[in-house]
């Protein structure tokens, strides 16, 4: 009975369908005999495999154009590049809000004293 | 040491050559199919930019798929990000089942699971390519077929088994 509830499920986590109640029941099922682990993987494995096998678009070239386009993209690397171009050293930004929270005190300051010594 | 922009040229190749089975690494610890080439995809970018780090004498695959089971790590503490995998608990446990590697394949045997896929006959055959050429779910192969979605799940398991064997097999025979 346990066993074919796991084939069950089983098929079900492999087509991304599992209620959260079922995940539930699940776990329970790999709990109560841990080799039922080594199954999912197997299976969610092969399922990769063949989905990779059939489906042309998932090839190589889309893989590595989405890559690349996810590379250039990334802010570190675009620093770098700019860093390189520009022929500066990297910086971390720096923000303006605490230096002007500084100036503004200083201004507070400095009229404060004016009123007061005159 | 080397920047980025650098090791573009030796990366290319790295990625051709590891991207299938990085993601199929990244499917067996429970990331939701729609989102296996993002992981997969984000483990590379953090090769890419940790380059430096890598020591060139190991295997890159495997640095790569530490790199993976390291974000699917932390997809789990990540409330708002758990959309990405399965089950955080059945995550868990697959990774703490510390075996974190793909099968013992050394290669990836897409040309041998290519080649076992031909002798399915030709309702798992169909079955197949409804199921992962055209995408259809359980419940619509099931009408195409006139079955039940849970049987159509049973024979894709069946199927799937036989596949494995098949390869484990072929492998075999040719070392």
């Amino acid at each position: 009975m346990n066993h074919d509830r796991f084939e069950e499920l089983l098929g079900r986590l492999v087509d991304d369908e599992l209620t959260t109640g079922e995940q539930a029941e699940l776990i329970q099922l790999v709990e109560e005999d841990p080799a039922r682990l080594g199954e999912i993987r197997n299976q969610l494995e092969l399922s990769e495999l063949i989905a990779l096998s059939e489906d042309e678009l998932k090839g190589s070239h889309s893989f590595l154009t989405s890559l690349q386009h996810r590379i250039e993209n990334d802010p570190f690397v675009t620093g770098v590049h700019t860093a390189i171009h520009s022929g500066k050293p990297l910086r971390k930004k720096t923000s303006v809000l605490p230096w002007m929270i500084a100036m503004a005190a200083i201004f507070a300051l400095l009229v404060t004293s004016i009123f007061l010594f005159q | 040491m080397d920047s980025p922009s650098k090791h573009s040229n030796q990366f290319e190749p790295l990625v051709l050559e590891h991207h299938l089975r990085v993601r199929a690494f990244v499917r067996t610890l429970g990331v939701d199919a729609d989102w296996v080439d993002d992981i997969a995809q984000e483990a590379f970018l953090k090769a890419y930019l940790d380059w430096e780090s890598y020591d060139q004498t190991r295997d890159f695959g495997k640095w790569v798929r530490g790199i993976a089971a390291n974000i699917v790590r932390n997809e789990i503490r990540k409330q708002a990000r758990r959309q990405r995998i399965l089950n955080s608990d059945l995550v868990k446990m697959i990774l703490a089942e510390g075996k974190g590697d793909l099968s013992n394949w050394d290669h990836l045997p897409l040309e041998v699971l290519k080649t076992c896929m031909s002798k399915l006959n030709q309702l798992n055959r169909t079955i197949v390519e409804y199921r992962y050429r055209e995408g259809l779910n359980a419940s619509e192969i099931a009408e195409q077929t006139e079955k039940s979605s849970a049987n159509i799940r049973q024979m894709l398991l069946r199927i799937r088994r036989q596949l494995r064997l098949c390869v484990e097999r072929q492998l075999a025979l040719e070392s």
